[in-house]
Protein backbone atom coordinates (compact mmCIF):
# COMPACT_ATOMS: atom_id res chain seq x y z
CA UNK A 1 0.00 0.00 0.00
CA UNK A 2 1.31 3.44 -1.40
CA UNK A 3 0.82 4.39 2.57
CA UNK A 4 2.74 2.12 4.34
CA UNK A 5 5.37 3.16 1.78
CA UNK A 6 5.14 6.56 2.82
CA UNK A 7 5.08 5.88 5.96
CA UNK A 8 8.64 3.92 5.80
CA UNK A 9 10.12 7.13 4.16
CA UNK A 10 8.82 9.51 6.97
CA UNK A 11 10.40 7.83 9.46
CA UNK A 12 13.65 8.46 7.86
CA UNK A 13 13.33 12.49 6.98
CA UNK A 14 15.80 14.56 9.03
CA UNK A 15 12.78 16.88 9.11
CA UNK A 16 10.67 14.34 11.92
CA UNK A 17 11.09 16.03 15.50
CA UNK A 18 12.39 13.30 17.77
CA UNK A 19 12.08 15.94 21.27
CA UNK A 20 10.52 12.52 23.38
CA UNK A 21 8.09 14.56 25.61
CA UNK A 22 6.59 16.21 22.39
CA UNK A 23 5.97 13.27 20.96
CA UNK A 24 4.45 11.69 23.91
CA UNK A 25 2.00 14.79 24.48
CA UNK A 26 0.95 14.33 20.77
CA UNK A 27 0.37 11.01 21.18
CA UNK A 28 -1.41 10.87 24.38
CA UNK A 29 -3.89 13.81 23.02
CA UNK A 30 -4.55 12.17 20.09
CA UNK A 31 -5.40 8.80 21.90
CA UNK A 32 -7.55 11.08 24.00
CA UNK A 33 -9.29 12.16 21.17
CA UNK A 34 -9.12 8.58 18.95
CA UNK A 35 -10.41 6.69 21.94
CA UNK A 36 -10.65 3.28 20.20
CA UNK A 37 -9.00 4.05 17.50
CA UNK A 38 -5.85 5.06 19.59
CA UNK A 39 -2.96 1.99 18.37
CA UNK A 40 -4.26 2.17 14.82
CA UNK A 41 -3.00 5.77 14.29
CA UNK A 42 0.52 7.06 14.39
CA UNK A 43 1.90 10.50 15.10
CA UNK A 44 4.23 11.96 13.52
CA UNK A 45 5.69 15.92 13.77
CA UNK A 46 7.41 17.22 10.47
CA UNK A 47 9.16 20.46 11.27
CA UNK A 48 7.43 22.36 8.38
CA UNK A 49 6.75 26.03 8.62
CA UNK A 50 3.29 25.87 7.34
CA UNK A 51 -0.22 25.45 9.46
CA UNK A 52 -1.28 22.13 8.32
CA UNK A 53 -1.68 18.01 9.30
CA UNK A 54 -2.65 15.28 7.65
CA UNK A 55 -3.84 11.59 7.92
CA UNK A 56 -3.50 9.09 5.47
CA UNK A 57 -5.72 5.80 5.62
CA UNK A 58 -3.29 3.43 7.04
CA UNK A 59 -3.59 5.85 10.11
CA UNK A 60 -0.63 7.30 9.98
CA UNK A 61 -0.99 11.29 11.23
CA UNK A 62 1.48 13.97 10.25
CA UNK A 63 1.44 17.49 12.52
CA UNK A 64 3.18 20.23 11.07
CA UNK A 65 5.39 22.63 13.50
CA UNK A 66 4.01 25.53 12.15
CA UNK A 67 0.12 24.27 13.66
CA UNK A 68 1.94 23.92 16.85
CA UNK A 69 3.40 27.61 16.54
CA UNK A 70 -0.30 28.79 15.49
CA UNK A 71 -2.60 27.33 17.78
CA UNK A 72 -3.21 29.05 21.44
CA UNK A 73 -4.14 26.44 23.09
CA UNK A 74 -4.67 22.70 23.68
CA UNK A 75 -8.14 23.08 22.39
CA UNK A 76 -7.65 24.68 19.36
CA UNK A 77 -4.35 21.88 18.67
CA UNK A 78 -7.59 19.09 19.32
CA UNK A 79 -9.85 20.81 16.94
CA UNK A 80 -6.98 20.17 14.17
CA UNK A 81 -6.24 16.31 15.18
CA UNK A 82 -9.75 16.14 15.77
CA UNK A 83 -10.68 16.99 12.30
CA UNK A 84 -7.65 14.70 10.95
CA UNK A 85 -8.98 11.89 13.11
CA UNK A 86 -12.74 12.01 11.71
CA UNK A 87 -11.53 11.31 8.06
CA UNK A 88 -9.42 8.19 9.36
CA UNK A 89 -13.00 6.87 11.30
CA UNK A 90 -15.50 7.98 9.00
CA UNK A 91 -13.09 6.07 6.39
CA UNK A 92 -13.36 8.53 3.37
CA UNK A 93 -10.26 6.76 1.53
CA UNK A 94 -12.76 4.11 1.03
CA UNK A 95 -16.06 5.82 0.39
CA UNK A 96 -13.93 7.80 -2.86
CA UNK A 97 -12.57 3.99 -4.00
CA UNK A 98 -16.15 2.51 -3.65
CA UNK A 99 -17.89 5.73 -5.99
CA UNK A 100 -15.65 4.50 -8.26
CA UNK A 101 -14.24 7.83 -8.47
CA UNK A 102 -10.02 7.02 -7.77
CA UNK A 103 -7.88 4.56 -8.67
CA UNK A 104 -7.40 1.65 -6.08
CA UNK A 105 -3.35 2.85 -5.81
CA UNK A 106 -4.04 6.18 -5.15
CA UNK A 107 -1.94 7.66 -1.91
CA UNK A 108 -4.89 9.27 0.13
CA UNK A 109 -3.71 12.34 2.59
CA UNK A 110 -5.99 14.21 4.65
CA UNK A 111 -5.43 17.65 5.14
CA UNK A 112 -6.63 20.13 6.90
CA UNK A 113 -6.20 23.14 4.71
CA UNK A 114 -5.08 23.03 1.10
CA UNK A 115 -1.96 25.44 1.72
CA UNK A 116 1.09 23.56 2.52
CA UNK A 117 0.44 20.51 1.27
CA UNK A 118 3.51 20.53 -1.11
CA UNK A 119 5.62 20.21 1.10
CA UNK A 120 5.07 16.78 3.15
CA UNK A 121 3.95 15.43 -0.15
CA UNK A 122 6.81 16.13 -1.99
CA UNK A 123 9.32 15.15 1.06
CA UNK A 124 7.47 11.61 0.87
CA UNK A 125 7.99 11.70 -3.02
CA UNK A 126 4.22 11.40 -3.44
CA UNK A 127 3.10 14.27 -5.37
CA UNK A 128 1.84 12.51 -8.11
CA UNK A 129 -0.41 10.29 -6.03
CA UNK A 130 -1.83 12.98 -3.75
CA UNK A 131 -5.67 12.72 -3.85
CA UNK A 132 -7.49 15.54 -2.45
CA UNK A 133 -11.02 14.70 -0.78
CA UNK A 134 -14.72 16.20 -1.72
CA UNK A 135 -15.73 19.20 -0.25
CA UNK A 136 -18.80 17.25 1.75
CA UNK A 137 -15.82 14.90 2.66
CA UNK A 138 -14.36 17.80 4.42
CA UNK A 139 -17.54 19.19 5.36
CA UNK A 140 -18.25 15.77 7.14
CA UNK A 141 -14.83 15.80 8.79
CA UNK A 142 -15.37 19.36 10.11
CA UNK A 143 -18.42 18.07 11.95
CA UNK A 144 -16.83 15.21 13.21
CA UNK A 145 -14.11 16.08 14.36
CA UNK A 146 -15.98 19.02 16.30
CA UNK A 147 -18.27 16.56 18.30
CA UNK A 148 -15.17 14.41 18.65
CA UNK A 149 -13.62 17.02 20.22
CA UNK A 150 -16.15 18.91 22.17
CA UNK A 151 -16.95 15.63 24.12
CA UNK A 152 -13.65 15.72 25.46
CA UNK A 153 -14.43 19.03 27.15
CA UNK A 154 -12.44 21.40 24.60
CA UNK A 155 -13.93 24.42 24.06
CA UNK A 156 -16.15 24.90 20.95
CA UNK A 157 -15.70 28.51 20.48
CA UNK A 158 -11.95 27.90 20.44
CA UNK A 159 -12.52 26.12 16.80
CA UNK A 160 -14.08 29.21 15.93
CA UNK A 161 -11.12 31.08 16.94
CA UNK A 162 -8.72 28.97 15.52
CA UNK A 163 -10.61 29.34 11.64
CA UNK A 164 -10.70 33.07 12.28
CA UNK A 165 -6.72 33.06 13.14
CA UNK A 166 -5.99 31.33 10.10
CA UNK A 167 -8.08 32.90 7.68
CA UNK A 168 -6.61 36.77 9.23
CA UNK A 169 -2.76 35.32 8.23
CA UNK A 170 -4.10 34.29 4.90
CA UNK A 171 -5.60 37.43 4.40
CA UNK A 172 -2.47 39.35 5.04
CA UNK A 173 -0.83 37.47 2.70
CA UNK A 174 -1.43 38.49 -0.66
CA UNK A 175 0.24 35.54 -2.21
CA UNK A 176 -2.06 32.87 -0.85
CA UNK A 177 -4.28 33.39 -3.03
CA UNK A 178 -1.83 32.29 -6.04
CA UNK A 179 -1.08 29.80 -4.00
CA UNK A 180 -4.27 28.26 -3.89
CA UNK A 181 -4.50 28.17 0.04
CA UNK A 182 -7.90 27.71 1.38
CA UNK A 183 -9.28 26.37 -2.27
CA UNK A 184 -9.55 23.59 -4.37
CA UNK A 185 -10.49 20.36 -2.07
CA UNK A 186 -11.30 22.62 1.39
CA UNK A 187 -14.83 24.51 2.02
CA UNK A 188 -13.95 28.45 2.04
CA UNK A 189 -13.06 30.01 5.76
CA UNK A 190 -15.68 31.54 5.89
CA UNK A 191 -17.82 28.54 5.70
CA UNK A 192 -16.40 26.70 8.24
CA UNK A 193 -16.29 30.07 10.24
CA UNK A 194 -20.05 30.37 10.02
CA UNK A 195 -20.38 26.37 10.77
CA UNK A 196 -18.49 26.15 13.59
CA UNK A 197 -19.36 29.44 15.39
CA UNK A 198 -23.18 28.10 14.67
CA UNK A 199 -22.11 24.65 16.60
CA UNK A 200 -20.04 26.54 19.31
CA UNK A 201 -23.52 29.11 20.05
CA UNK A 202 -25.37 25.83 20.24
CA UNK A 203 -23.16 24.21 22.86
CA UNK A 204 -21.30 26.73 24.45
CA UNK A 205 -23.74 27.71 27.25
CA UNK A 206 -24.45 23.88 28.17
CA UNK A 207 -21.15 23.88 30.52
CA UNK A 208 -18.84 26.07 32.41
CA UNK A 209 -15.87 24.36 32.59
CA UNK A 210 -14.31 23.81 28.73
CA UNK A 211 -11.32 23.17 28.30
CA UNK A 212 -8.64 25.34 27.16
CA UNK A 213 -5.42 24.03 28.42
CA UNK A 214 -2.81 26.90 27.25
CA UNK A 215 -0.10 26.16 29.68
CA UNK A 216 0.28 22.30 28.60
CA UNK A 217 0.35 23.06 25.33
CA UNK A 218 2.38 26.05 25.78
CA UNK A 219 4.79 23.84 27.55
CA UNK A 220 5.77 21.70 25.15
CA UNK A 221 5.97 24.30 22.79
CA UNK A 222 8.27 26.84 24.19
CA UNK A 223 11.45 24.67 23.74
CA UNK A 224 11.09 25.03 19.99
CA UNK A 225 9.48 28.34 19.23
CA UNK A 226 12.32 30.46 18.82
CA UNK A 227 14.04 27.66 16.02
CA UNK A 228 10.02 27.44 14.60
CA UNK A 229 9.59 31.04 14.25
CA UNK A 230 13.22 31.58 12.55
CA UNK A 231 12.50 29.32 9.99
CA UNK A 232 8.96 30.75 9.58
CA UNK A 233 10.65 34.34 9.34
CA UNK A 234 13.02 33.49 6.46
CA UNK A 235 10.38 32.43 3.74
CA UNK A 236 8.35 34.96 4.71
CA UNK A 237 7.36 37.55 1.50
CA UNK A 238 4.90 39.68 2.99
CA UNK A 239 5.05 39.89 6.92
CA UNK A 240 1.71 37.92 6.58
CA UNK A 241 3.21 36.27 9.91
CA UNK A 242 2.65 39.10 11.66
CA UNK A 243 -1.20 38.21 12.15
CA UNK A 244 0.20 35.13 14.31
CA UNK A 245 3.03 37.29 16.06
CA UNK A 246 0.50 40.10 17.64
CA UNK A 247 -1.87 37.57 18.36
CA UNK A 248 1.10 36.06 20.57
CA UNK A 249 1.68 39.44 21.81
CA UNK A 250 -1.76 39.68 23.20
CA UNK A 251 -1.66 36.67 25.08
CA UNK A 252 1.71 36.76 26.49
CA UNK A 253 2.57 40.74 26.78
CA UNK A 254 5.81 40.31 28.55
CA UNK A 255 7.12 38.00 25.97
CA UNK A 256 10.74 39.80 24.73
CA UNK A 257 10.96 36.64 22.12
CA UNK A 258 7.81 37.68 20.16
CA UNK A 259 8.38 41.44 20.82
CA UNK A 260 12.40 40.27 18.67
CA UNK A 261 10.71 38.20 16.35
CA UNK A 262 7.59 41.29 15.42
CA UNK A 263 10.77 43.23 15.15
CA UNK A 264 12.84 40.84 12.89
CA UNK A 265 9.61 40.80 10.40
CA UNK A 266 9.13 44.54 10.41
CA UNK A 267 13.16 45.11 9.77
CA UNK A 268 12.95 42.16 6.39
CA UNK A 269 9.67 43.38 5.19
CA UNK A 270 11.51 47.23 5.44
CA UNK A 271 8.29 49.12 3.89
CA UNK A 272 7.09 52.67 4.69
CA UNK A 273 7.72 52.98 8.44
CA UNK A 274 8.64 49.54 9.25
CA UNK A 275 12.06 50.38 10.65
CA UNK A 276 10.48 52.69 12.91
CA UNK A 277 8.09 49.40 14.20
CA UNK A 278 11.01 47.28 14.15
CA UNK A 279 12.75 49.61 16.61
CA UNK A 280 9.72 50.11 19.09
CA UNK A 281 9.30 45.90 19.07
CA UNK A 282 13.13 45.95 20.01
CA UNK A 283 13.34 48.02 22.45
CA UNK A 284 9.74 46.29 24.01
CA UNK A 285 11.64 42.99 23.60
CA UNK A 286 14.67 44.57 25.18
CA UNK A 287 12.44 46.17 28.63
CA UNK A 288 11.32 42.62 29.05
CA UNK A 289 13.39 40.24 30.90
CA UNK A 290 13.75 37.13 28.55
CA UNK A 291 14.89 38.90 25.21
CA UNK A 292 17.57 37.14 23.14
CA UNK A 293 20.92 39.09 22.81
CA UNK A 294 19.76 39.48 18.92
CA UNK A 295 17.27 42.07 20.08
CA UNK A 296 20.54 44.07 20.77
CA UNK A 297 21.89 43.29 17.28
CA UNK A 298 18.64 43.92 15.18
CA UNK A 299 18.07 47.21 17.13
CA UNK A 300 22.13 48.34 16.32
CA UNK A 301 20.92 47.53 12.54
CA UNK A 302 17.48 49.56 12.60
CA UNK A 303 19.42 52.38 14.60
CA UNK A 304 22.62 52.15 11.88
CA UNK A 305 20.03 52.51 9.67
CA UNK A 306 18.42 55.41 10.49
CA UNK A 307 21.59 57.26 11.13
CA UNK A 308 21.44 57.15 14.84
CA UNK A 309 25.32 56.29 15.36
CA UNK A 310 25.31 56.90 19.20
CA UNK A 311 22.70 54.52 19.65
CA UNK A 312 23.55 51.92 17.19
CA UNK A 313 26.68 52.13 19.03
CA UNK A 314 25.69 51.25 22.16
CA UNK A 315 23.19 48.54 21.17
CA UNK A 316 26.07 46.77 19.38
CA UNK A 317 28.13 47.09 22.55
CA UNK A 318 25.16 45.29 24.46
CA UNK A 319 25.08 42.61 21.77
CA UNK A 320 28.63 42.12 22.12
CA UNK A 321 28.85 41.94 25.74
CA UNK A 322 25.69 39.75 25.74
CA UNK A 323 26.71 37.39 23.11
CA UNK A 324 30.24 36.78 23.66
CA UNK A 325 30.37 33.71 22.25
CA UNK A 326 28.82 34.56 19.14
CA UNK A 327 30.26 34.09 15.72
CA UNK A 328 29.66 36.89 14.26
CA UNK A 329 31.52 39.61 16.36
CA UNK A 330 34.02 40.88 13.37
CA UNK A 331 31.01 41.54 11.61
CA UNK A 332 29.14 43.94 14.15
CA UNK A 333 32.95 45.35 15.06
CA UNK A 334 33.07 46.45 11.50
CA UNK A 335 29.56 47.68 11.55
CA UNK A 336 30.72 49.65 14.69
CA UNK A 337 33.86 51.08 12.15
CA UNK A 338 31.40 52.55 10.04
CA UNK A 339 29.90 54.13 12.36
CA UNK A 340 32.86 56.23 13.13
CA UNK A 341 32.80 58.75 16.16
CA UNK A 342 29.92 60.74 15.22
CA UNK A 343 26.49 61.02 17.05
CA UNK B 1 16.73 6.46 -0.54
CA UNK B 2 20.21 7.93 -0.85
CA UNK B 3 20.12 7.91 -4.26
CA UNK B 4 16.87 9.44 -4.47
CA UNK B 5 18.04 12.22 -2.36
CA UNK B 6 21.30 13.04 -4.49
CA UNK B 7 19.58 13.08 -7.32
CA UNK B 8 17.23 16.20 -5.82
CA UNK B 9 19.70 17.50 -4.08
CA UNK B 10 19.83 20.93 -6.24
CA UNK B 11 18.36 24.22 -5.45
CA UNK B 12 17.96 26.99 -8.26
CA UNK B 13 17.54 23.82 -10.53
CA UNK B 14 13.95 25.31 -12.15
CA UNK B 15 15.99 28.16 -13.30
CA UNK B 16 18.36 26.15 -15.71
CA UNK B 17 17.33 27.02 -19.16
CA UNK B 18 18.37 23.37 -20.59
CA UNK B 19 20.83 21.11 -21.36
CA UNK B 20 23.14 23.73 -22.98
CA UNK B 21 26.75 23.64 -21.21
CA UNK B 22 30.53 25.26 -21.92
CA UNK B 23 33.37 24.47 -20.80
CA UNK B 24 34.94 26.49 -17.61
CA UNK B 25 38.89 26.12 -18.50
CA UNK B 26 40.81 27.40 -15.72
CA UNK B 27 42.04 30.90 -17.35
CA UNK B 28 40.70 33.69 -15.83
CA UNK B 29 36.86 34.03 -16.70
CA UNK B 30 34.40 37.23 -16.75
CA UNK B 31 31.10 36.48 -14.63
CA UNK B 32 28.49 38.97 -15.18
CA UNK B 33 29.20 42.52 -15.73
CA UNK B 34 31.90 42.83 -13.67
CA UNK B 35 33.51 39.76 -12.35
CA UNK B 36 36.53 37.90 -13.71
CA UNK B 37 37.29 34.48 -11.56
CA UNK B 38 40.24 32.24 -11.64
CA UNK B 39 38.19 29.03 -11.81
CA UNK B 40 41.45 26.85 -10.80
CA UNK B 41 40.08 23.88 -12.48
CA UNK B 42 38.17 22.90 -15.00
CA UNK B 43 33.87 23.49 -14.45
CA UNK B 44 31.10 23.16 -16.67
CA UNK B 45 29.01 26.37 -17.13
CA UNK B 46 25.44 26.08 -17.34
CA UNK B 47 23.12 27.91 -19.23
CA UNK B 48 20.17 29.64 -16.98
CA UNK B 49 17.40 31.52 -18.21
CA UNK B 50 18.23 34.69 -15.93
CA UNK B 51 20.42 37.67 -17.08
CA UNK B 52 21.86 37.53 -13.48
CA UNK B 53 22.61 34.11 -12.63
CA UNK B 54 25.55 31.87 -13.58
CA UNK B 55 25.79 28.60 -12.48
CA UNK B 56 29.42 26.56 -12.20
CA UNK B 57 29.88 22.77 -11.42
CA UNK B 58 32.41 19.93 -11.38
CA UNK B 59 30.17 16.96 -10.70
CA UNK B 60 26.73 17.91 -11.95
CA UNK B 61 24.82 20.61 -9.97
CA UNK B 62 22.96 17.56 -8.03
CA UNK B 63 26.86 16.98 -6.15
CA UNK B 64 28.31 20.38 -6.17
CA UNK B 65 26.99 23.90 -7.53
CA UNK B 66 28.84 27.31 -7.83
CA UNK B 67 25.96 29.90 -8.36
CA UNK B 68 26.73 33.47 -9.00
CA UNK B 69 24.39 35.78 -9.10
CA UNK B 70 25.56 39.25 -10.08
CA UNK B 71 24.72 42.82 -10.66
CA UNK B 72 22.27 42.89 -8.65
CA UNK B 73 20.13 46.21 -8.85
CA UNK B 74 18.07 47.93 -5.93
CA UNK B 75 14.53 46.83 -5.68
CA UNK B 76 15.01 43.55 -7.87
CA UNK B 77 15.02 40.01 -5.83
CA UNK B 78 18.25 38.23 -6.29
CA UNK B 79 16.35 35.25 -7.64
CA UNK B 80 12.72 33.91 -9.02
CA UNK B 81 11.14 30.99 -7.69
CA UNK B 82 9.09 28.36 -9.13
CA UNK B 83 5.04 29.06 -8.87
CA UNK B 84 6.07 33.02 -7.67
CA UNK B 85 5.31 36.36 -9.70
CA UNK B 86 8.70 38.61 -9.57
CA UNK B 87 6.45 41.17 -7.67
CA UNK B 88 5.72 39.00 -4.91
CA UNK B 89 9.57 37.89 -3.80
CA UNK B 90 11.31 39.66 -1.11
CA UNK B 91 13.88 42.57 -3.42
CA UNK B 92 17.24 43.10 -2.70
CA UNK B 93 17.74 46.95 -1.59
CA UNK B 94 20.93 48.62 -1.81
CA UNK B 95 20.71 50.01 1.97
CA UNK B 96 20.97 46.32 2.90
CA UNK B 97 23.94 45.60 5.03
CA UNK B 98 25.01 42.63 5.22
CA UNK B 99 23.18 40.77 7.79
CA UNK B 100 20.17 41.39 5.35
CA UNK B 101 22.55 40.12 2.89
CA UNK B 102 22.42 36.81 4.21
CA UNK B 103 18.78 36.77 5.29
CA UNK B 104 18.14 37.68 1.41
CA UNK B 105 20.22 34.54 0.19
CA UNK B 106 18.27 32.16 2.81
CA UNK B 107 15.04 33.43 1.49
CA UNK B 108 15.94 32.62 -2.37
CA UNK B 109 16.60 29.29 -0.97
CA UNK B 110 13.95 28.90 0.77
CA UNK B 111 11.65 29.72 -2.34
CA UNK B 112 13.44 27.12 -4.26
CA UNK B 113 13.08 24.36 -2.44
CA UNK B 114 15.44 24.37 0.62
CA UNK B 115 14.12 24.22 4.05
CA UNK B 116 15.52 24.81 7.11
CA UNK B 117 17.87 27.76 6.22
CA UNK B 118 20.61 28.45 8.46
CA UNK B 119 23.60 30.86 8.25
CA UNK B 120 26.51 31.35 10.30
CA UNK B 121 30.07 33.11 10.56
CA UNK B 122 29.01 36.06 9.15
CA UNK B 123 32.28 37.95 9.15
CA UNK B 124 33.98 40.71 6.94
CA UNK B 125 36.53 39.71 4.13
CA UNK B 126 37.73 41.34 0.91
CA UNK B 127 36.52 41.00 -2.43
CA UNK B 128 38.52 41.41 -4.78
CA UNK B 129 39.36 45.19 -4.44
CA UNK B 130 36.26 45.74 -2.58
CA UNK B 131 35.05 45.05 0.84
CA UNK B 132 33.36 42.13 0.66
CA UNK B 133 31.49 39.57 3.62
CA UNK B 134 31.50 35.69 4.05
CA UNK B 135 28.98 33.27 5.54
CA UNK B 136 28.45 30.06 6.03
CA UNK B 137 24.95 28.06 5.45
CA UNK B 138 23.25 25.02 6.35
CA UNK B 139 20.17 23.69 4.97
CA UNK B 140 17.83 20.60 4.12
CA UNK B 141 16.70 19.86 0.22
CA UNK B 142 13.54 18.83 -0.40
CA UNK B 143 13.79 15.44 -0.12
CA UNK B 144 15.37 15.41 3.24
CA UNK B 145 19.35 15.24 1.69
CA UNK B 146 21.42 17.88 4.34
CA UNK B 147 23.70 20.18 2.62
CA UNK B 148 26.59 22.81 3.55
CA UNK B 149 27.51 26.16 1.70
CA UNK B 150 29.69 28.80 2.14
CA UNK B 151 28.95 32.59 -0.01
CA UNK B 152 31.37 35.78 -0.45
CA UNK B 153 29.15 38.71 -1.13
CA UNK B 154 29.61 42.31 -2.13
CA UNK B 155 27.53 45.59 -2.63
CA UNK B 156 29.90 47.92 -5.08
CA UNK B 157 27.79 51.17 -6.21
CA UNK B 158 24.81 49.82 -4.30
CA UNK B 159 24.59 46.73 -6.75
CA UNK B 160 24.78 43.24 -5.30
CA UNK B 161 27.16 40.31 -6.26
CA UNK B 162 27.23 36.89 -4.61
CA UNK B 163 28.95 33.98 -5.07
CA UNK B 164 27.45 30.40 -3.58
CA UNK B 165 28.92 27.03 -3.34
CA UNK B 166 26.56 24.39 -1.94
CA UNK B 167 26.77 20.41 -2.11
CA UNK B 168 25.80 17.92 0.31
CA UNK B 169 27.19 17.41 3.52
CA UNK B 170 28.45 14.22 3.44
CA UNK B 171 31.47 14.03 1.34
CA UNK B 172 30.78 16.59 -1.39
CA UNK B 173 31.18 20.05 0.53
CA UNK B 174 34.88 18.96 1.72
CA UNK B 175 35.91 17.82 -1.03
CA UNK B 176 35.81 20.95 -3.09
CA UNK B 177 35.19 23.10 0.03
CA UNK B 178 39.57 24.08 -0.89
CA UNK B 179 38.92 24.61 -4.70
CA UNK B 180 36.23 27.05 -3.37
CA UNK B 181 37.94 29.27 -1.34
CA UNK B 182 40.92 29.40 -3.60
CA UNK B 183 38.48 30.37 -6.27
CA UNK B 184 36.51 33.40 -3.53
CA UNK B 185 40.46 35.02 -3.44
CA UNK B 186 40.84 34.74 -7.02
CA UNK B 187 38.09 37.23 -7.39
CA UNK B 188 38.47 40.69 -9.50
CA UNK B 189 36.07 42.82 -9.64
CA UNK B 190 35.57 46.39 -12.35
Amino acid sequence: MKSDAAEQRIQSLPQIVHDPALNTYLKNLTCKLAAEYCNDIRVYIVNVPDFNASMSPNGMLVVYTGTLLRCDNEAQLAFVLAHEIAHFKLRHALARYRAGRDDASAMYIFTVVTLGVGAIIAQLGMAGDFMSYSRDQEREADAAGFDIATARGYDPREAARLWTNVAAEDAADPTASKRGAFTSSHPAPTERLNTMTQKADALAGQRTDWILATDDLRKQVTPWRDKWMAETLAAEDSGAFLTVLNRMASIEPHSGMVQYYIGETYRRRNTDGDIDRARTAYQTAIADNDEPAAAFKGLGIVEMKSGHNAAAREAFDKYLSFAPAADDHAMVEYYKSRLGDTP
Amino acid sequence: MKTARILSASVFALLLAGCATNLIETKPTPVGDRLVISPQVEWTGLQTNQNHLTIWTIDGTRLDALYFFTDIENGEPMATAPGMDKVDLRPYRSSMLPDDVTELVAYALTKNGAQQVTTSNLKPVPFGNQQGFRFDLAYLTSTGLKMKGTALATQPDGKLDVILFAAPEEYYFGRYEPTVDKVFSSVTIH
